[in-house]
């Protein structure tokens, strides 16, 4: 009793220390993602985009991006099942909603860095410098700035 | 007395097949993998192919990817970098002794990663020839 009472205290604490506009994914730990994805790249969660964008993203990954990322086609099925099953059409969570906002699903974005949130998130014209003096390799890098990316937490700009 | 004997014919045999297979002085994960591809039908190994297939502009496969070293690192002692930012360890195995020990990984990135710079499958001639380059490094 005393174990649950510390944790939901120290649950209620984190809480508070977030800010207001927080809005935090659940970490990807699913070992299969890590590796089929993570060993390029951060492992996007998939409330960021809506089902009819995986689908573009990752049904033909021998052009991903510009690279060939094929996967085995049992990895690639699991991979876009994965984020099919959790995208941000069919998610409840807040930042699904938020990342909903704005999208066009007869137009669906064609990457994370298009969507409406991502756009709206990083308009201002001090990113363009922000990027540079920080030496930020590509808008798909986001833990060159969110240091807590991979964790699903993006409020430390 | 009849599976004593049995069982020191199977010692014996067991024996003898341990010594042929551990042959090579240096026999590991990664001296499999080579043999693996040896059996594929490639020869020795040719140190210089190796260093030329790193070093080498394709430009043959995606244009973004044109050569080894638009991701890895200027020398194979070097750390290189994913397009998306991510760190790449170093190739040389003196710097990252774990590479080419885990034929599912040497597999899934010969396949991307030839297909992506050189726009073909790597021969199995090649892949021993990168992997011993890269395992003198």
């Amino acid at each position: 009793m005393l174990k649950i009472s510390t944790l939901a205290a120290a649950v209620s604490v984190f809480a508070l220390t977030l800010p207001a506009h927080a809005e935090s994914f659940t970490p990807i730990k699913d070992p299969k993602i890590i590796a089929a994805c993570g060993e390029c790249h951060m492992t996007y969660f998939p409330q960021m985009l809506p089902q009819a964008s995986w689908s573009k993203i990752l049904s033909d990954p021998s052009n991903h991006f510009g690279e060939d990322a094929t996967l085995a086609p049992a990895v690639q099925d699991y991979v876009l099942n994965y984020y099919l099953n959790d995208a941000a059409d069919v998610q409840s969570t807040r930042a699904a909603k938020k990342w909903m906002t704005g999208v066009d699903l007869k137009n669906p974005p064609s990457s994370i860095s298009t969507a409406p949130r991502f756009v709206q998130k990083h308009s201002d014209r001090e990113f363009t410098s922000m990027w540079n003096r920080k030496n930020v390799k590509s808008k798909s890098d986001c833990v060159a700035c969110h240091k807590d990316a991979q964790r699903g937490i993006f409020e430390d700009d | 007395m009849k599976s004593f004997k049995l069982f020191l014919t199977t010692v014996a045999l067991a024996t003898v097949i341990s010594a042929t297979v551990s042959a090579p002085a240096f026999a590991g994960p990664r001296e499999d993998i080579i043999a693996g591809f040896m059996a594929q039908g490639a020869g020795p190994a040719d140190l210089a192919s190796g260093k030329h297939m790193y070093d080498t502009t394709f430009g043959t496969g995606k244009p973004d990817t044109p050569k080894c070293t638009t991701c890895h690192g200027a020398t194979p002692q070097e750390s290189g970098q994913t397009r998306t930012g991510k760190a790449i360890e170093p190739m040389a195995v003196s710097k990252t002794p774990a590479r080419f020990t885990d034929q599912a990984k040497v597999d899934k990135w010969f396949l991307r990663n030839c297909s992506g710079v050189i726009g073909r499958e790597c021969t199995a001639q090649e892949k021993v020839d990168f992997i011993s380059y890269l395992a003198s490094q």
